[in-house]
């Protein structure tokens, strides 16, 4: 073979290099995973996301969404990190909270009121949380909505010494949370999700936290028979995507997904707090749910302390610093205007 | 007798009845004996080797059936018919389309879903009626307690039941996102229960195919893996290995949230391996399964976790030169597992 020859043939070779590095922007096929069954409407509104991602980017960025096919959100999660075959997850606060306790923020029983209180604080905790869900190689696309957490149990919970007398659902696996419970008088029992109808049937547990859209989905109303009207907390998640997928989207293709991940949020924001109420009333109407009214001062006094107890142990410092200035602030304009 | 012969019989008895008298009771009779030809009229749709054929002619018969309806509202023939009718072309030209593009065109999709969620409920609604006929009250009571409200339920309506159960559960798998549909699964599950307790041989294992998919749900609902695998071995030992439907409702709701995908194969190529011809009353659900199983395979890397980082820019590299690869995420050829099958 004469220099010439080997000398095109090189520049063949980089000429196809060249080709490929470019066309590596060409299209970014994204994996994402959701524990949500398909038809509801997390999966539905991942779908319609990846669909308009597809649609903006002219096919750059296309997207496959496992529902309720590929795991837990830990496994999803682990995935991500470490077997990269999921490149985006739609997580839960309580499963980025493993991962950095700044999430535990969302989960200080009565915490909030309200989710307009959600979204102040959401908007003043944002970049400090993007922070450090990039530091865990992860990139936030955005935040998701799934109801808000009441307390579903077998005889009337109207007092915090009610709860306490129940023997409590908690996910095993976080022994944190299950200390903390204890610590504080409640009586909790660590089980996998798997087996909580199985225990609520058997009576190994008699109370569950649980949105009102899950615990009609899951059939566990059925089992407990009463609820709570006073919320405890509102069940944030986030959609994020693995930092060396995203670092690959060109700068304006990563624009449109932001964009499109944020009507998506727009759609929950508004949805899920809808289908909370509409699944309330439905367990109702069915005659095997009671709803029974909290002593809502007691609560609310209770409400401080468990805060002031996660602090430091659960949620870090300044974490709680701020989401708790930011809605306090927030109610006292709020106090002001009426 | 020929279908032929007896349908100059029930034409000539028409007639003379015509002729000797005259009024509503002889326009009732007449219609009552054609909507009892309708709601028994056999396998001929369940038999053609033609879907496209089936998926032009159903409506008109549904759409003549539900005329017969508006005059004989009470014909529990004739609400079955509907019922299973809708069902199942809900299910086999609207459901199963809206399936096949939710990978691809979602939009178009959803769109499709939302069109076989009402035919599932306008056929739970005929079903619904008839039950009502037959059992006066029970729609409220199994809203209340589902499985007393069944009790009563004898093994004559077992076909009845299942087809209620079937269009009752369709609609509210495709109703995650309505509370006012999606309470109503433990109504399915009690209304598939019963049937099973009463004659669990009905339609050659039909009843335990969709077990399979009641107890496919996770099982913080209540749902067992373990069981779905029994009622799968059921359908399969009742139908004698003839039917698909149990191979894809395994694979589907069983193996491919537990993302077992070399048992997933297994089982859909086994689906495939079936001879359509074999059972000619099954000849088009078969058919339609084996689309579905074929679809599913095709897809396989799409719907089970798989590759590795790099794959990201393998994919890109082949969308680069049109011509020159093939993806195999679209083009089963290149699919080691369609290599196996073919």
């Amino acid at each position: 073979m004469t220099a010439r020859i080997r000398t095109r043939i090189g520049l063949a070779l980089v000429a196809v290099s060249v080709a490929s590095a470019t066309l590596l922007y060409a299209q970014t096929r994204i994996r994402l995973g959701t524990i949500a069954p398909d038809n509801t409407i997390w999966a539905k509104t991942a779908r319609e996301m990846g669909e308009s991602w597809k649609k903006r980017t002219s096919g750059r960025v296309t997207s496959i969404v496992n529902a309720g096919t590929v795991g837990s959100e830990e496994s999803m999660l682990k995935d991500m990190r470490i077997s990269k075959r999921l490149h985006a997850a739609q997580l839960s606060a309580i499963t980025l909270g493993h991962l950095d306790k700044a999430f535990n923020v969302f989960g200080i029983p009565l915490f909030f009121e309200s989710y307009d209180e959600v979204d102040r604080v959401l908007d003043a905790l944002g970049p400090t949380l993007d922070q450090r869900l990039e530091a865990k190689g992860l990139n936030r696309l955005n935040w998701g909505f799934a109801g808000w957490v009441h307390v579903f149990s077998k005889s009337p919970v109207k007092s915090v010494d009610d709860l306490k007398r129940l023997k409590l659902y908690t996910s095993a696996g976080d022994d944190q949370m299950a200390s903390w419970y204890r610590d504080n008088g409640f009586n909790p029992v660590a089980l996998d999700p798997t087996q909580m109808m199985p225990s609520l049937t058997t009576g190994m547990i008699e109370a569950i936290p649980a949105t009102p859209l899950s615990a009609q989905l899951f059939q566990w109303y059925e089992h407990t028979g009463h609820m709570m009207d006073l919320g405890f907390a509102p069940l944030i998640g986030a959609t994020v995507m693995a930092a060396d997928v995203w670092a690959r989207i060109p700068a304006a293709d990563q624009q449109i997904l932001i964009e499109e991940a944020k009507k998506a949020e727009a759609r929950l924001r508004s949805d899920v707090p809808r289908l909370d109420r509409e699944a309330i009333a439905q367990m109702q109407k069915s005659g095997k749910l009671s709803i029974s009214k909290g002593v809502e001062a007691e609560w609310r006094k209770a409400a401080d302390q468990f805060g002031k107890a996660m602090s430091g142990k659960l949620v870090p410092d300044d974490v709680y610093d701020v989401a708790r200035r930011t809605r306090d602030e927030y109610r006292r304009s709020r106090q002001s205007k009426q | 007798m020929t279908r032929t012969v007896r349908g100059v019989a029930s034409l000539s008895l028409f007639t003379c009845v015509v002729v000797a008298s005259a009024g509503c009771s002889i326009r009732r009779m007449a219609l009552n004996s054609v909507a009892s030809s309708l709601s028994s009229s056999g396998d001929t749709f369940a038999s053609d080797e033609d879907p496209e054929l089936i998926r032009h002619a159903v409506p008109f018969s549904l759409k003549l059936v539900e005329s017969l309806l508006a005059e004989l509202p009470e014909h529990r023939g004739l609400l079955l018919t509907a019922c299973s009718g809708f069902t199942q072309y809900g299910y086999a030209f609207v459901d199963l389309d809206a399936e096949l593009l939710k990978l691809d065109e979602y939009s178009r999709s959803e769109k499709l879903r939302e069109r076989a969620r009402r035919l599932y409920l306008r056929a739970r609604d005929y079903c619904v009626r008839s039950l009502e006929l037959r059992y006066p009250g029970i729609r409220a009571a199994l809203a209340r307690d589902a499985a007393g409200a069944l009790a009563p339920a004898r093994k004559e309506d077992v076909a009845l039941l299942y087809w209620t159960g079937a269009a009752w559960g369709k609609a509210v798998s495709l109703s995650l996102d309505r509370p006012e549909l999606a309470g109503d699964l433990p109504i399915v599950q009690a209304l598939i229960r019963r049937a099973l307790q009463l004659d669990e041989t009905f339609g050659d294992g039909a009843l335990h195919e969709v077990m399979i998919t009641i107890e496919a749900v996770p099982e913080a609902m209540g749902g067992s893996p373990e069981r779905a695998r029994q009622h799968f071995e059921q359908a399969v030992a009742l139908s004698n290995g003839t039917a698909a439907g149990p191979y894809v409702s395994f694979a589907t709701g069983v193996l491919l949230p537990q993302q077992k995908r070399d048992e997933f194969i297994e089982h859909l190529n086994k689906a495939l391996q079936i001879d359509v011809n074999a059972r000619p009353s099954l000849r088009l659900a078969n058919t339609l399964a084996q689309q579905h199983a074929r679809y599913l395979l095709d897809r396989v890397d799409d719907l089970f976790l798989s590759g590795s980082p790099a794959q990201i820019e393998v994919l890109a590299m082949m969308h680069a030169w049109p011509g020159s690869f093939r993806d195999p995420l679209k083009n089963p050829a290149a699919s080691p597992e369609t290599r196996k099958r073919n």
